[in-house]
């Protein structure tokens, strides 16, 4: 009883049917697509209707879905990305993604101690091969409430390295 | 030569605190605000602070704003709005597109077209500890945890230019935006809250004149929590 709610060809959608052919679910439960669509750019570079479309739609329209599954669906895992630790040229993303976290909190927050759980997995891109590693992590989510409104960054642990670290212009003065 | 800070939002509450605090430490401000009305009310008892009536998401009107002004060397986006509490699946499409395009939006635009002109500084944003948060405003939520995610990948991007982004994220504080609430539920917020009920504004206002000063601006990236602990145990996301 597993709902993947992502479009075809998505890499939840992909995350979904593995864990969809390993595993089967007592209760109903449901992977969600919340991976950023936004165009990498430069703030200076980046328009209102990349924002509205990269981001407000986007987060009205995850919001309504999230609604809708919940309460039906008992525990759920979101799809999200780990840009909203910071990156460069991520300016929307970043917004999205992290407000997808407040999203996925606020829901957990409303049903815990309910048996209902909601959890996200952030990747650090739309890379297929990440599919397995996060179906095995996305299959433990969904067995149990005990786990609730938490952001596990899957990335291998990239993300310990400074990953947004770039050498420093040699044409910068001191103090900038 | 005096150092200038655009503050929106700034008639009132946090960023009229944002604006005074500022002001009395010898900056020039411009307050920026929506509300013409309480502009104006305000800048009877102001001196170094220039009213500026500005929708923040407007962003023809920002840029015309910030083009018109002396070079800036700090913004502060204080403008910002709340609603009712309402359960995520009660909560219109209409109600969460705007509290992301005021909140959200406004911060996105006011950042753009600040740092489109900026040649060093520090660009302030106000997130909430609710951007952690909150069971019955996941609109308000959503909007506070995206402003902190703008508000990491700005701090990335911009500082090989010499501008630091940060965020504050205050706990509950005296404002028109808990006016409404009603005294049981203020009561009841006010027992949970290690400060014991809301903070006057000028409390957010030093976190903010720090983050703007030289030495504060060795900050970067960095969400400055100011609720008297109330967020401890909850991890940061």
């Amino acid at each position: 009883m597993l709902s993947i709610i992502a479009s075809p060809g998505t890499l939840a959608e992909a995350i979904g049917q593995i864990v969809s052919a390993s595993h089967e679910f007592a209760v109903p439960v449901a992977i969600i697509d919340a991976l950023p669509m936004a165009r990498a750019a430069p703030l200076a570079a980046l328009t209102d209707a990349d924002f509205e479309a990269g981001c407000i739609t986007p987060l009205a329209d995850l919001a309504a879905v999230i609604a809708q599954a919940l309460p039906g669906h008992r525990h759920m895992v979101v799809i999200g990305s780990s840009a909203g630790l910071g990156d460069w040229d991520a300016a929307i993303s970043a917004a999205f993604a992290a407000g997808a976290t407040g999203l996925m909190r606020s829901a957990a927050l409303e049903y815990a101690g309910e048996g209902v759980s909601i959890n996200m997995i952030a990747l650090p891109s739309a890379d297929p091969a990440q599919a397995p590693g996060a179906a095995a992590l996305a299959a433990g989510l969904l067995v149990s409430g005990a786990v609730s409104g938490q952001v596990i960054v899957c990335d291998g642990g990239a993300n310990l390295k400074m990953r947004a670290a770039r050498p420093r212009p040699a044409a910068l003065p001191a103090g900038g | 030569m005096r150092p200038h800070a655009l503050v929106t939002g700034g008639a009132q509450g946090i960023g009229r605190a944002v604006a005074e605090t500022l002001a009395a430490r010898g900056w020039h401000v411009t307050a920026a605000d929506l509300d013409a009305a309480a502009l104006v009310a305000a800048t009877r008892n102001w001196q170094g602070i220039a009213p500026a009536p500005l929708d923040v998401t407007d962003s023809a009107a920002v840029a015309a704003l910030v083009d018109r002004l002396p070079p800036l060397d700090v913004v502060v986006n204080c403008a910002g709005i709340a609603a009712e509490l309402l359960p995520l699946k009660d909560i219109p499409r209409g109600s969460f597109e705007r509290m992301l395009r005021v909140n959200l939006g406004g911060t996105f635009i006011l950042a753009r077209e600040a740092a489109r002109r900026m040649e060093r500084g520090a660009i302030i944003t106000i997130a909430s500890r609710g951007y952690l948060g909150g069971a019955g405003a996941a609109h308000y939520v959503a909007s506070k945890a995206a402003v902190v995610g703008l508000t990491r990948a700005l701090a990335v991007e911009l500082r090989w230019r010499g501008i630091s982004v940060n965020a504050v994220a205050p706990g509950m504080v005296e404002t028109r935006m808990i006016a409404d609430f009603t005294p049981d539920m203020r009561a009841r917020l006010s027992r949970l809250d290690p400060e014991g009920g809301p903070m006057p504004p000028a409390a957010i206002a030093e976190a903010v004149a720090y983050l703007a000063s030289t030495e504060g601006r060795r900050v970067n990236g960095q969400v400055l929590l100011v609720d008297g602990g109330k967020s401890l145990g909850v991890a940061p996301c």
